[in-house]
């Protein structure tokens, strides 16, 4: 947090401060001209009207904080290595298609489910959103629950959850943030849960906010 | 050059609708709500890419593909999110999960 801090102070050009602002212009002119197919100049300055008014509305978004007091802002996120992980994660979505439908078609189906929950400290919403899309995307893990900073993640066989506690993953995503990141230090806390009860039990759950 | 894309296409469209199938059969076999979670989240989300990139080849190039590219990524978000809302509200109801009996 302190590293991401430093060099947005370092880096106070007009461009930094704005990026959001401008990739979702681009973003949404592109989207326009997409579904558009037209090149003439009346639907260009139409679209460029709409874009206007959508990143106008948008503009307050980054500054409203949420319940727990925390902003959500990908102001930090470093592009290049947002793109690389796109990448990786489409090999991952075929990858987990492939694995869980062997486990479906293998006759005695070997499937040996269980629940893990784990401590990872991400510096913002945004990043716990990625990371918990990309579990999801992951073969053989799914998403459970996210509170503050602990997953509940459940796992359908027990080697693909000594993948995912070994926190390559979870650095992974925190390297979009932060300069480095060590796998060691972004899985700790780990427990196994054996009931649904036990899993409301551990943190206190807030409720409210779906 | 009409036909090697014609031929990729029946490829890619075979491939998801055997993909959506074997996710059909996942929900029958699995035991319980977050293996159904898994076979109808991940498996079906492949099948519904392939079939799309199908879709892309038999088109060629051009505004309707991009259109199609779209789709696909919309499905790519969305799909995580709703399995995990599901799985969510199962697990905070008390829906018990299944174990394997040693």
């Amino acid at each position: 947090m302190n590293q991401t801090a430093e060099t947005a102070q370092s880096e106070t050009s007009f461009f930094r401060k704005h990026r959001g602002i401008i990739y979702q212009a681009v973003l949404l002119m592109a989207l326009w001209l997409i579904l558009s197919g037209r090149f003439g100049l009346e639907p260009i300055i139409y679209g460029l009207l709409s874009v206007g008014a959508v990143v106008w509305l948008n503009f307050a978004t980054g500054t409203v904080p949420m319940k727990t007091g925390e902003t959500v802002s990908g102001q930090c996120i470093n592009v290049y290595r947002l793109i690389i992980y796109t990448f990786w994660l489409v090999i991952e979505i075929i990858k987990s298609g492939f694995f869980v439908a062997y486990l479906i078609l293998h006759p005695k189906m070997p499937i040996n489910p269980m629940i893990v929950r784990f401590q990872t400290k991400l510096p913002n919403p945004l990043a716990r959103v990625i990371l918990g899309n990309s579990i999801t995307l992951t073969p053989g893990t799914l998403t459970l629950d996210i509170q503050e900073d602990y997953f509940t993640v459940h796992a359908i066989v027990d080697e693909v959850e000594e993948d995912l506690v070994s926190g390559n993953m979870e650095a992974r995503v925190g390297r979009l943030y932060l300069q480095e990141c060590k796998a060691e230090e972004m899985c700790t806390d780990i427990t196994i849960l054996d009931s649904a009860v036990s899993a409301k039990q551990v943190v206190k759950y807030k409720g409210g906010s779906d | 050059m009409e036909t090697f894309f014609y031929i990729l296409a029946i490829i890619f469209i075979s491939a998801g609708v055997f993909f959506m199938l074997v996710g059909s059969i996942g929900l029958n076999r699995f035991p319980d709500v977050y293996c159904r979670a898994h076979a109808s989240g991940k498996v079906d989300t492949l099948g519904i890419m392939f079939f799309i990139l199908g879709l892309m080849f038999f088109e060629g190039f051009g505004q309707t593909s991009l259109k199609l590219l779209l789709v696909a990524v919309f499905v790519a978000i969305t799909s995580p999110v709703a399995t995990h809302a599901l799985s969510r509200r199962a697990l905070l109801h008390g829906v018990k999960p299944w174990k394997k009996k040693n």
